[in-house]
């Protein structure tokens, strides 16, 4: 019996937890990316891809080891971020940038962007939403 | 200390004991993963007993506060918008008569990851900004309310718990556990219903003509027709992503129904089956309001109906922009 109850009660918490179902997402970066493994990196556009579901900008930066490598940072929709005030020649390829986030799950140089800093001006463009307002 | 109160409300009175003054106060601070406060968090207290909903949201400092409580046990819960904080729930919170119980909540970081540009809370405050919605008389055609526009597609501010079958909770907890890995926006397919992207940073444009209302979203699929013609369901209807919908009005209700779904869509995250049955009750609050009642019906998967309130705001600054999913990189995505 103990057993059924524990199973129950589980299941009432996992109930409760997808009280937010119905808004909960469009897409999975929890899937893809490990909030254990942030990262920081100064670098040089090089590519931008304007595209929906989510916009990917690639920087040149440097390794410890000296080696330039390129890195693809996972972005919002094009359509989110124009209505927040992007345009898609905001970051051209030779913007000096600096970005944070978290690296994929899969172990290639591939992250999420939660902040993005333009390193002439040292604005944020736009930064974790639910750590306060950048911008 | 500024205190700003924010008043609740009885949704269900029930077995409330209001007249015998026997109520407590439930208050606190919502912050988020770093401690900074979150306005606007919408805290729901539901009692143990009677079923009665508290409901409230914190102020611009994080701070709620819901009272009159009638004494007794209740189940808390705070839903953000989709999907920059993790939901909220803790049972069995006691509500003393003539005391106030100090609750404040962390919120842990949601699916979204913080990613920039991927908070549709953020958006859609950024689009209220932006808008200014004039106070006229709700427009009308045909002798009926008008829903046309472009409309923020809010999600439901409180949600329900859907009663799953035990197929559809194992279902529900493979997904939640596998970090929503196999979401069909994961694949460039619709997700959401009965409007697919409703759920997300999305806008949804309503054109509506006496015998069709057509609804334009920024999803795969992009469009729903509800035809409004008097013709009746397809006898067998080829199951489809947003099914098969005719509407009849009620007063100045449009009253919405759809079946032919195929079962490959997810309600948010919660599966369905071929036999769902969708009911939206569709009204023009006011010039800047529709309040969408849906009914979700499907005994292949819930034991009882399900039900969402919604409430879209008029966005008459933005537009629907077309949105084709080209660029998903589900390669990175591995669960957990």
């Amino acid at each position: 019996m103990n057993v059924m109850r524990m199973l129950f009660a589980a299941f009432a918490l996992a109930a409760l937890m997808f009280a937010a179902a119905p808004g909960y997402a469009h897409h999975s970066f929890a899937a893809e990316f490990d909030a254990d493994k942030p990262i920081k990196l100064v670098g040089t556009v090089t590519k931008v891809e304007w595209t929906n579901p989510h916009a990917w900008i690639y920087i040149d930066a440097m390794d410890e080891s000296g080696k330039i490598v390129n890195w693809a940072w996972e972005l919002g929709s094009p359509t989110s971020l124009v209505r927040l005030g992007w345009t898609r020649n905001l970051l051209k390829a030779g913007t000096s940038v600096t970005f944070e986030g978290s690296r994929a799950r899969d172990g290639t140089s591939t992250a999420n962007a939660r902040s993005v800093t333009l390193n002439s001006t040292g604005q944020k463009l736009l930064g974790a939403s639910s750590q306060g307002k950048t911008q | 200390m500024r205190r700003i109160v924010v008043s609740a409300w009885v949704v269900t009175l029930g077995t409330v004991l209001l007249a015998q003054g026997a109520t407590g106060t439930l208050a606190g601070v919502v912050t988020g993963p770093t401690g900074a406060p979150v306005p606007d968090a919408p805290v729901q207290a539901k009692n143990r007993q009677s079923g009665a909903v508290v409901r409230g949201a914190t102020a611009s400092d994080g701070r709620y506060r819901l009272a009159p409580m009638p004494a007794g046990s209740y189940d808390i819960s705070i839903t953000m918008p989709c999907c920059a904080y993790e939901p909220f729930a803790r049972q069995d919170v006691a509500i003393a008569a003539g005391q106030t119980r100090q609750l404040d909540v962390r919120l842990a970081e949601g699916a979204s990851f913080n990613t920039a540009g991927d908070d549709p809370g953020e958006l859609a405050a950024v689009i209220r900004k932006r808008q200014k919605v004039p106070s006229r008389p709700v427009p009308r055609l045909a002798g009926k309310p008008d829903f046309s526009g472009v409309w923020l597609a809010n999600e439901d501010r409180y949600p329900e718990q859907p009663a799953l079958l035990p197929w559809a909770a194992k279902a529900l907890q493979e997904r939640l556990g596998n970090g929503l890995k196999d979401a069909p926006h994961t694949q460039c397919l619709p997700q959401g219903l009965p409007t697919p992207a409703s759920i997300g940073p999305f806008l949804a444009k309503l054109v509506q003509t006496p015998s069709l209302l057509v609804v334009l979203f920024e999803d795969a699929g992009g469009f729903r027709q509800i035809f409004m013609d008097g013709r009746a369901h397809p006898e067998d209807p080829d199951p489809s992503w947003v099914g098969h919908s005719i509407g009849k009005w009620d007063g100045d209700t449009l009253v919405v129904d759809t079946i032919g779904y195929n079962d490959q869509s997810w309600i948010g995250i919660v599966p369905h089956s071929e036999m769902l049955h969708v009911t939206e009750r569709i009204r023009r609050r006011d010039f800047g309001h529709l309040d969408i009642r849906v009914t979700f019906n499907d005994p292949g998967a819930f034991s009882t109906p399900w039900h969402q309130t919604l409430n879209w705001e008029l966005a008459p600054a933005e537009d629907v922009v077309a949105y084709v999913c080209e660029n998903n990189k589900a390669q990175h995505l591995v669960g957990r």
